[in-house]
């Protein structure tokens, strides 16, 4: 498990945040595999430079959304996503994205995007 | 003349390992930013700790020294002998504190955005090579010696008593209690100490543009040091308590096997001593003298907290 998180410390969108959705999009894309064991909250914390609480916080949202599960002594475990999105919706996803950055969009605006098609289409 | 004898080729191959360490070094230019200050922040607490290391036991034989030949009413003859004997590992607990600070203090992630490798950092990661194994096995074995030692000594804890067909016969120094648990004490307080070290090891921020071998490396060269101070320091202290617990008890064994392993223990103690110092000379691991490829990690400033 090679891959990274980026907080932005100047974003409007809260650090939690930022940890947990994109944690969630690495387990949707299957970057991070079910049974993969997420670093603990203070390692993560300590090397984002952000309060150990963000983290932990980020991580029991990640829970409650059933895409990780903690236990004492075990860690933070990947669980494979309650509805895994199959390689055609993850191709499109990616699709999508590289279209947007082509056109100049910031992936905030991006994410603005999907969020407006999601409330568009109820 | 022993002390000079044992000195030379130490500072020889101080020097020779200083010399091809330098020169095979990895070029700061081929490190990212960060990568450096962190190397730079690691290398300094070293030398710090080192200097430490070998300082207080020489600046605290010349102040036990001083008190004991100038009169100036310092501690009795007995507790700076004790003071002495354990003053390798005093000076390795000074090293090992530094060590900490040096680690508690290590640069960590600043500016608006930042990046981390979702990799879990687990203590087996960091915990590998022959520098633990080597901390190890001498802690283990100077705690079993002292203990014996210990045990071996008489009720006053500084000599060794045998009895003889021709009546009791008595030889010290030894090291026994009275030595013995002023050094068993200082050596439990430099494994805590490194137990911390590992700690801070482990809890330390990974370093914002370094990938992740490179960040084990550098968290494995920090044990690496630890390690090394505390197996110098045991093998230090373990020498001058053979030469002289084998001494001691060659004195009141006459012959027969046991009087073998006293002399086995009494030749081997110098060269235990010489082991510790070689010991502390010896590198540990380091950034491999290759092309660098730098992650796509956005690099961000770092500083010392």
């Amino acid at each position: 498990m090679t891959v990274a998180v980026t907080v932005d410390m100047l974003s409007a969108t809260p650090p939690y945040e930022q940890v947990r959705s994109q944690i969630a999009g690495h387990i949707r894309t299957g970057s991070i595999r079910p049974g993969e064991r997420l670093p603990v909250v203070r390692a993560l914390a300590a090397d984002l430079g952000v309060a150990t609480n963000t983290v932990a916080r980020a991580y029991r949202e990640l829970e409650a959304g059933g895409l990780v599960t903690t236990r004492r002594r075990v860690g933070t475990i990947v669980q494979a996503p309650p509805a895994p999105a199959g390689p055609a919706l993850q191709l499109q996803a990616a699709t999508f994205v590289r279209d947007a950055r082509n056109a100049g969009l910031a992936d905030e605006e991006v994410v603005d995007l999907v969020r407006g098609a999601l409330i568009d289409l109820g | 003349m022993l002390l000079v004898l044992f000195l030379v080729p130490v500072v020889l191959l101080a020097v020779v390992v200083g010399v091809v360490l330098v020169a095979t070094s990895r070029s700061a230019a081929t490190l990212t930013f960060e990568v450096a200050v962190a190397r730079r922040h690691a290398v300094t607490t070293s030398a710090v700790a080192a200097l430490l290391m070998l300082g207080t036991p020489v600046l605290l034989g010349l102040v036990l020294g001083a008190t004991m030949f100038v009169g100036l009413g310092g501690l009795p003859l007995m507790s700076s002998a004790r003071a002495l004997a354990a003053a390798p590992l005093l000076g390795t607990l000074a090293g090992l504190c530094t060590l900490l600070v040096g680690e508690l203090t290590w640069p960590r992630p600043t500016g608006s955005s930042r990046t981390a490798l979702l990799q879990d950092r687990s203590l087996r990661t960091v915990l590998e090579g022959a520098w633990v194994r080597a901390a190890a096995v001498t802690t283990v074995l100077t705690a079993a010696a002292l203990v014996t030692a210990g045990l071996l000594a008489d009720e006053s804890g500084q000599a060794i008593r045998h009895a003889r067909p021709d009546g009791a016969a008595t030889a010290g120094p030894f090291p026994g209690w009275s030595y013995a648990g002023p050094q068993l004490t200082v050596l439990a307080l430099c494994v805590l100490v490194a137990v911390l070290v590992l700690r801070a090891v482990l809890r330390r921020s990974a370093v914002v543009t370094a990938d992740a071998e490179t960040d084990t490396l550098l968290r494995r060269a920090s044990v690496g040091r630890a390690c090394r101070a505390i197996t110098a320091g045991a093998l230090v202290t373990l020498g001058p308590d053979l030469f002289l617990g084998g001494a001691a008890a060659r004195r009141v064994l006459d012959d027969g096997a046991w009087h073998t392993v006293a002399t086995v223990l009494t030749v081997a103690g110098p060269f235990v001593v010489l082991a510790g110092l070689v010991v502390l000379v010896l590198p540990v691991p380091r950034l491999p003298a290759v092309s660098y490829v730098v992650p796509t990690a956005p690099s961000v400033p770092m500083s010392s907290a």
